[in-house]
């Protein structure tokens, strides 16, 4: 009997060990699964320059002149952030180490990421297949489609990109490159981002080129890398930092060009 | 019975963690024991003096050829003469070496004169990496001075009549054998660096050019890892002429030209170092942490870029590279940016930060 009890233990013991050997030896400890779907979203998916990403941009193009005017460059100018943004995760989440913040929005990031991609399918098939064009009644009716699909898309896309600023943030693997100004940068853009709620997408614009603007201009690599030894903008940085939208820079900082 | 499986599996326990921790610590390894084994290294260099011939170090600080290598009359007439092929050899190999070199010789002390009873915990951790690497590295010179010979005997009786083809092969084959040996020297300073930061001499500000040597050091895997461990190892000149190629150029390019600028701040004199506050000193550090954290990601970039598959395997072509490894083209981008931006950067950053 005592036999038969001591054998469980023992038995329990190994199983114990084994498990927690088990469980260290697979657990994810890199940020493989995010960095592989940002490549493959840039370089071979809907960022990428294909023949669906053009389908798009041009039926963007010809519907510029028609009455949502607005709410197509809208969509154009945020197309293109995606792009940059999208260039810039590119080159640094394959960088950036495992962490909680990591684990915790890699959900988002790639279901994001997919959703957007999704969407981008759905309206390419949709423009390809509504190819008569040339009256405003065509143009209400596919931009009526089109908008609802195209707000799924920056929802989708606002939601991965969030979620890889928050990624981004959070990493230590590469502070010279993850530091305040960059920081700063994509937590503004982050919020911008966010702050698309409705369907109604008039009157975003402004917003749009802010973010179109802070991710072009703030986001090269060489002003990225240089922020470290430039000390006025250092400084101009710490103020955003610590007195928010009180700051005097606040306001050339989130239209993109201080 | 049941006690006494109790006690023998907790005697087992105690046993393994009693070795897993002595292990860790380095236990056993004494002061004694590092500075015996740099006096053993110190000796097979002396040994071999003809070839390793030890620069004065009333000279040294001012001048990069702290070691003169002997590669025999014939290759010393080659670089003399500024021959591409053989002109790396010293403009590259041996400079690496040398940095790696002085940096130990002017260093070990801060080792060597510890007394075992004030070796801190965090010190004595790394005794055994230390005497280890210079263990390796002693092995490496009697590797290096036979293939050094083997290249000068066959040049002084083939050199004429070889073929140049046949002449760079044998050259690779050297430069295969240097390569270990650079690399042995620079992870022998690399743990000596490791050692001499655990002990806290770091911290003051009387040590300014411990300081700058130390960073200097922890800059040299910059170097040593493309330009040496990678690009060493194979003929990169005959591979392949595309974009690619010329942008591995490029890069190589630059790392020479910022050698330049490596050496100009390791052989500041001390009369051209600043003297710094205990705040610059702080800022100083915290911008190197900040800096040694981008060397990890380069050296990590390099590794998963994997060059030698990428020039010979796949001769240079990204686009077909990329089917085989997909963050090719990332990682090149990255070894271009740490190459281009952030390591001149950061030399300059470092020069102003030191420099009267």
């Amino acid at each position: 009997m005592k036999k038969g009890i001591i054998f469980t233990v023992i038995i329990l013991i190994v199983a114990a060990v084994l498990t927690v050997v088990f469980v260290t030896l697979f657990k994810e400890r890199d940020t493989d699964a995010v960095a592989n779907k940002v490549i493959s979203v840039v370089d071979e998916g809907y960022l990428s320059e294909n023949s669906d990403k053009e389908a798009l941009e041009d039926y963007l193009d010809y519907m510029s002149a028609s009455e949502q005017n607005d709410e197509i460059t809208m969509s154009k100018t945020l197309l293109a952030t995606y792009d940059k943004l999208g260039d810039f995760y590119r080159e640094h989440i394959a960088f950036t180490s495992y962490n909680s913040t990591y684990k915790s929005n890699k959900g988002d990031i790639i279901n994001g990421l997919d959703s957007a991609s999704d969407s981008m399918d759905e309206m390419v098939s949709y423009i390809n297949s509504h190819t008569a064009g040339g009256n405003s009644s065509w143009e209400a009716r596919t931009w009526d489609d089109v908008r609802v699909m195209m707000f799924e898309f920056i929802e989708a896309n606002n939601r991965a990109f969030s979620s890889l600023s928050y990624v981004y943030i959070a990493c230590e693997n590469s502070q010279i490159v993850n530091n305040d100004y960059t920081s700063e940068v994509l937590k503004a853009i982050s919020e911008h981002l966010s702050s698309y709620g409705s369907l109604d997408m008039k009157g975003r614009l402004t917003m749009a080129e802010n973010v179109y603007r802070m991710a072009t201009n703030y986001l090269k690599t060489e002003l990225v890398y240089g922020y470290l030894y430039d000390d006025i903008w250092q400084a101009q940085i710490e103020d955003i930092m610590t007195n928010g939208t009180d700051s005097s820079y606040y306001s050339s900082f989130v239209a993109g060009t201080l | 019975m049941k006690k006494k499986f109790i006690s023998i599996l907790a005697l087992l326990v105690i046993s393994v963690a009693s070795v897993v921790t002595l292990a860790g610590c380095g236990a056993g390894i004494k002061v004694e024991n590092v500075k015996a084994s740099y006096e053993a290294m110190t000796e097979t260099l002396v040994s071999y003096d003809s070839v390793l011939n030890k620069g004065d170090e009333s000279v040294y600080r001012n001048t990069k050829d702290y070691y003169q290598i002997s590669y025999g009359e014939i290759v010393d007439g080659y670089i003399r003469s500024q021959d591409e092929n053989y002109v790396e050899l010293k403009d590259y190999y041996n400079s690496v070496f040398s940095f790696a070199m002085s940096y130990v010789d002017e260093n070990i002390q801060v080792i060597t004169n510890l007394l075992d009873d004030e070796v801190n915990s965090a010190t004595k951790k790394t005794l055994k990496d230390l005497k280890d690497s210079i263990d390796d590295f002693n092995e490496s010179v009697h590797n290096f001075v036979s293939a050094r010979n083997r290249l000068d005997v066959y040049y002084q009786n083939y050199g004429s009549t070889a073929s140049e083809e046949e002449k760079m092969s044998r050259l690779r084959t050297f430069k295969r054998d240097y390569v270990d040996f650079v690399d042995k020297s620079v992870q022998m300073s690399l743990s000596l660096s490791n050692s001499v930061e655990a002990t806290g001499i770091l911290d003051s500000v009387e040590h300014v050019r411990l300081t700058k040597n130390y960073i200097l050091n922890k800059i040299l895997r910059a170097y040593n890892e493309l330009y040496i461990l990678d690009i060493g190892t194979f003929n990169f000149k005959e591979t392949t002429p595309t974009d690619t190629k010329t942008r591995i150029e490029n890069v190589l390019d630059k790392l020479q030209i910022l050698m330049n600028e490596y050496s100009s701040i390791m052989l500041l004199n001390d009369s051209a170092l600043k003297e710094l506050t205990s705040e610059e000193l702080v800022a100083l550090k915290d911008m190197m942490n900040k800096f040694l954290t981008e060397i990890d990601v380069y050296i990590e970039a390099l590794d998963t870029l994997n060059v030698r598959e990428l020039c010979v395997d796949y001769k240079n072509e990204m686009d077909e590279y990329l089917t085989h490894n997909d963050r090719a083209e990332i990682c090149l981008e990255r070894v271009e940016n740490f190459v281009n931006v952030s390591l001149p950067n950061f030399l300059d950053y470092l020069d102003d930060a030191v420099r009267v």
